[in-house]
């Protein structure tokens, strides 16, 4: 005998099933294979971006000068004879290869147990990863136009913020939508939202890099600010990334335990 | 209007873009039910639960305070407030809805019990309960577990049984542990989530498997007590199950 479906009974199953379907069906049709690159290119890109913040800590560390490796790209390029763009694009970014960590290890005579811990950066790693793969996931469904807006730190958290108080968000929404003028409780919600994440630093640690730290302090400073107009701003990143985002994080469902 | 004249279209529309006047209206006329405002929690949390490592967990979705919502009838408090309340007083919740596979009868079940009405003579009397990838081996976590078993994760089978009440329709729900747990008494909430006469219930029953009393002579199951009566349409139709690990209740002062 097949067992019961229960959930029909509670919203959560007998509504968010036929959403993500419709949503689907929105974006991909009866295509299965669009689908199917839809999945395996943001699982990609999200497997890409995790790793990046980890690759930016141990390119700190590397470059801190305790490796005995030198303080600078070039430095370290000049001790193990590699290409200095390698170095500086690794450190900026946080791409590092597999060569380039054994080659450094070697070099420097060090355990892969003195490297940066994961654990201070699991936050950091899953917002890259998604970040990474909901801006590649807005590509894919826009064809061959590449989004113009991208998906910053900044952004992403005033999103998750967003929908931790979705409720009160969705009820300013329905008055927008209605009247097309942001209330001014919505511009209050929207401006408390940024003042909210701007009193919580450790969402942008050093560790981040000067420069996507200050880009994302600076913009919620302004958004905080009495005068400016952030729930216009809340109204393009859902408009620009909820669709995408829902699609993507349906797609990356099948990782959700290596995601945790 | 209710959620059910929505459809998916009209709510994805007004989601993530600009809906027409027709489903706006729509969505006014059930904006402040406490379903909807359950649904937009349920939303923002499969947001949430996977692109936030601190987000509360897969399992562990916002039905769970609206649940107790329903239970205790409280509209007046709103969903909102309850769910905050439900989760901020007892740490990140577990719960687990079920898949019920309907399993032989077991012998001695009815012992003692009068003859039961035909319509509960025709029931199982024993369900498996699955996962929903249907797998037996259920994973529970949370703290409640940690104390019932010493471990902040187990595996375990679980068996929900109905017993039928005398003089009545009804059927006590019982439950049955693979493995018994060995460090403390293990409380569950079973809600029940079921359709009575075109109306919509949800009841719920708290169930205690007590800690074996000679741990070295332990079965490899153990039962609980047996749970007040229940309508037999909550055990079937259109039903449905889920389970949460509760926290023993703080030793009284003094």
């Amino acid at each position: 005998m097949q067992p019961q479906h229960p959930p029909d009974a509670d919203p959560f199953h007998q509504f968010l099933g036929p959403i993500l379907a419709a949503a689907r069906y929105q974006a991909f049709g009866n295509q299965t294979g669009k689908e199917d690159d839809f999945q395996s290119g943001v699982t990609k890109h999200w497997r890409d971006g995790l790793v990046l913040p980890w690759g930016k800590a141990v390119w700190n560390d590397i470059l801190s000068g305790h490796w005995g490796l030198g303080t600078t790209p070039q430095q370290f390029a000049d001790k193990l004879g590699c290409d200095p763009r390698q170095a500086y694009t690794g450190k900026a970014v946080g791409v590092l290869t597999t060569q380039f960590l054994v080659l450094s290890l070697t070099a420097a005579r060090r355990d892969p147990s003195s490297l940066p811990k994961i654990g201070p950066l699991r936050h950091e790693m899953v917002r890259s990863g998604y970040t990474e793969a909901v801006r590649e996931g807005r590509k894919l469904l826009a064809g061959k136009k590449v989004a113009k807006t991208p998906l910053d730190h900044c952004d992403y958290e005033l999103l998750l913020g967003l929908h931790k108080k979705f409720d009160c968000w969705f009820a300013h929404h329905l008055d927008y939508v209605e009247t097309n003028m942001f209330t001014a409780a919505y511009q209050e919600f929207a401006a408390g939202l940024a003042a909210e994440l701007l009193a919580a630093p450790q969402l942008f640690p050093i560790s981040l890099g000067q420069v996507d730290r200050t880009i994302a302090l600076t913009k919620l400073g302004h958004l905080a600010k009495p005068g400016q107009n952030p729930a216009s701003h809340l109204e393009s990143l859902i408009e620009t990334w909820e669709y995408p985002w829902l699609l993507t994080i349906h797609a990356l469902e099948p990782l959700r335990e290596a995601i945790r | 209007m209710n959620l059910a004249d929505l459809t998916p279209e009209d709510i994805l529309a007004t989601l993530i873009g600009k809906p027409s006047k027709e489903v706006l209206g729509k969505i006014r006329a059930v904006q402040n039910t406490a379903e909807f405002q359950l649904f937009l929690r349920s939303f923002a949390d499969f947001f949430q639960r996977a692109s936030d490592p601190n987000a509360i967990h897969w399992e562990s979705c916002a039905l769970s305070g609206s649940l107790c919502q329903s239970l205790d009838g409280d509209s007046a408090a709103g969903p909102v407030s309850h769910w905050d309340t439900a989760r901020d007083t007892r740490g990140p919740h577990f719960v687990l809805f079920l898949l019920c596979r309907p399993l032989p009868v077991f012998s001695g079940q009815n012992r003692g019990a009068e003859q039961p009405s035909s319509e509960i003579a025709a029931m199982p009397k024993a369900w498996q309960l699955l996962n929903q990838e249907g797998q037996e081996w259920l994973t529970l976590r949370g703290p409640a577990i940690q104390i019932a078993y010493g471990v902040a994760e187990q595996r375990a089978r679980i068996r929900l049984h109905a017993f039928p009440v005398d003089d009545s329709d009804h059927l006590r729900p019982q439950i049955e542990i693979e493995p018994p747990p060995l460090h403390g008494a293990l409380t569950v909430a079973l809600r029940f989530a079921f359709s009575n006469h075109a109306e919509h219930r949800v009841e719920c029953r708290t169930l205690t498997v007590a800690t074996p009393l000679i741990a070295e002579l332990f079965l490899d199951q153990s039962t609980s007590d047996l749970g007040d009566g229940l309508p037999t349409a909550a055990f079937s139709g259109n039903w449905s199950l889920s389970i949460e690990p509760l926290l023993p209740p703080p030793p009284a002062s003094g």
